[in-house]
């Protein structure tokens, strides 16, 4: 334990460990590639997500629409419609969240993390590249059941892993020098 | 002093010498009385050496210097000096005198070595424990005026130690958000053994020993647990 005198002296802790404690039986197998059924889980987590904001906006519009114009005919979109926000919406949302933290809602709910083929964060291109991969050929995911190295069609073109990684350090963990506070 | 040797009549006067002051402390006093009891013995070995001379005929400074001494010693020997200064003497009369005269403080600050006396004191006694056993520590810290000592403790930061120390962070997010990370962990961990299942059962289908999920880097929970100290 770190009495008072050594905590002033900054030789304390100054990063809280049991906020990242793994459940042991998951510490085994962080960092090895995911496989198909986690991944699938969190697509459908990401569609959801995705539906769902498809319905806020349609519902806003909808809204907006009565307040200033009432009387208007308000008619819920098309499936085609529908579908092509759906698949811009999507891409847009992955690409920006693989190139900024590497998962999505969905792959953060399943603990899985998109990395490049050295362990790093995606570009933004090639995010971009992915996500569309991703939006236009969904079944691409299926060939992880397959693959060796549980890869995905969409990963073995564009040179992407997706791993387990479930926790993630918070960014105000940081030692900070006391004499400074 | 003075000696009639020719008449019958002695007289001893004692007349204090130029150098014959006081001398300071009870030491002195003492000295003082046994000078003047030796000075009577003196005296009275002079009346014996008169007596002689009246006797024997003129004196001589050969027989003086021989029969003087004797007889003085001798004199000195049957009395008990002592003794006659602790009938005699009213010592306490010259013990007063002299403490009145003394001024016993600067006398102790200017011949004693405080510092030595008080370090073989203090090696002495057990301060510890007198003051245990002697001072009432109860009423001391009764009497205590405690907002001036609590105004120079840190108190914001030794709540920040107590906080960090206990990591009252992580308790607060147990005891609200437990439930939800532990459901998701559940999940997560269920999904992982359906990725494994599924992939035994397919690998078995097509003959497949085993497959390659080692992958490259590192990932972050693990990283960010090996930077915690």
């Amino acid at each position: 334990m770190t009495t008072f005198s050594q905590w002033r002296r900054g030789e304390g802790k100054s990063v809280s460990s049991s906020e990242l404690a793994l459940p042991d039986a998951a510490r085994a197998f962080q960092g090895e590639r995911a496989g198909f059924i986690s991944r699938m889980l969190a697509c459908l987590v990401d569609l959801g997500l995705i539906a769902a904001v498809m319905f806020g906006i349609w519902l806003s519009i909808s809204v907006i629409q009565l307040i200033f114009s009432p009387g208007v005919d308000v008619t819920p979109p098309t499936a085609g419609v529908l579908v092509a926000w759906g698949y811009a919406l999507a891409a847009i949302y992955w690409t920006g969240a693989w190139a900024t933290s590497g998962r999505s809602l969905g792959a953060w709910l399943m603990g899985l993390r998109v990395v490049s083929s050295k362990g790093n964060r995606l570009s933004w291109p090639k995010s971009f590249l992915r996500a569309l991969f991703c939006v236009s050929f969904p079944v691409g995911l299926v060939w992880a059941i397959f693959s060796k190295r549980n890869r995905s069609l969409q990963d073995i073109v564009l040179r992407t892993i997706v791993i387990y990684d479930w926790y993630v350090p918070e960014p105000d963990k940081v030692t900070v020098p006391r004499d400074v506070a | 002093m003075s000696t009639d040797f020719g008449s019958g009549v002695r007289e001893v006067i004692v007349i204090p010498r130029a150098g014959d002051a006081p001398a300071p402390g009870l030491l002195g006093a003492l000295r003082g009385a046994a000078e003047a009891a030796a000075q009577v013995a003196l005296a009275m070995g002079e009346v014996a050496q008169s007596a002689v001379v009246a006797i024997a005929g003129p004196p001589t400074n050969a027989v003086l210097d021989r029969v003087v001494p004797a007889v003085t010693d001798a004199i000195l020997q049957r009395l008990n000096i002592t003794g006659i200064v602790i009938e005699r003497v009213d010592l306490r009369v010259i013990v007063v005198t002299v403490l009145d005269r003394l001024d016993l403080t600067d006398l102790v600050i200017a011949r004693v070595d405080l510092a030595r006396v008080i370090d073989a004191a203090l090696d002495e006694v057990d301060l510890t424990q007198i003051v245990l056993d002697r001072v009432d520590l109860d009423r001391i810290v009764e009497s205590v005026e405690l907002d001036p000592i609590l105004d120079r403790v840190p108190i914001i930061e030794l709540a920040d130690y107590v906080i960090e120390e206990v990591d009252l962070p992580q308790i607060i997010r147990q005891s609200t958000g437990g439930v939800a990370a532990d459901a998701i962990d559940a999940a997560r961990m269920a999904s992982y053994r359906t990725d494994v299942g599924v992939a035994g059962f397919v690998d078995r289908l097509i003959f497949r020993r085993k497959r390659a999920l080692e992958a490259p880097g590192e990932p972050e929970s693990l990283s960010a647990e090996e930077q915690t100290p």
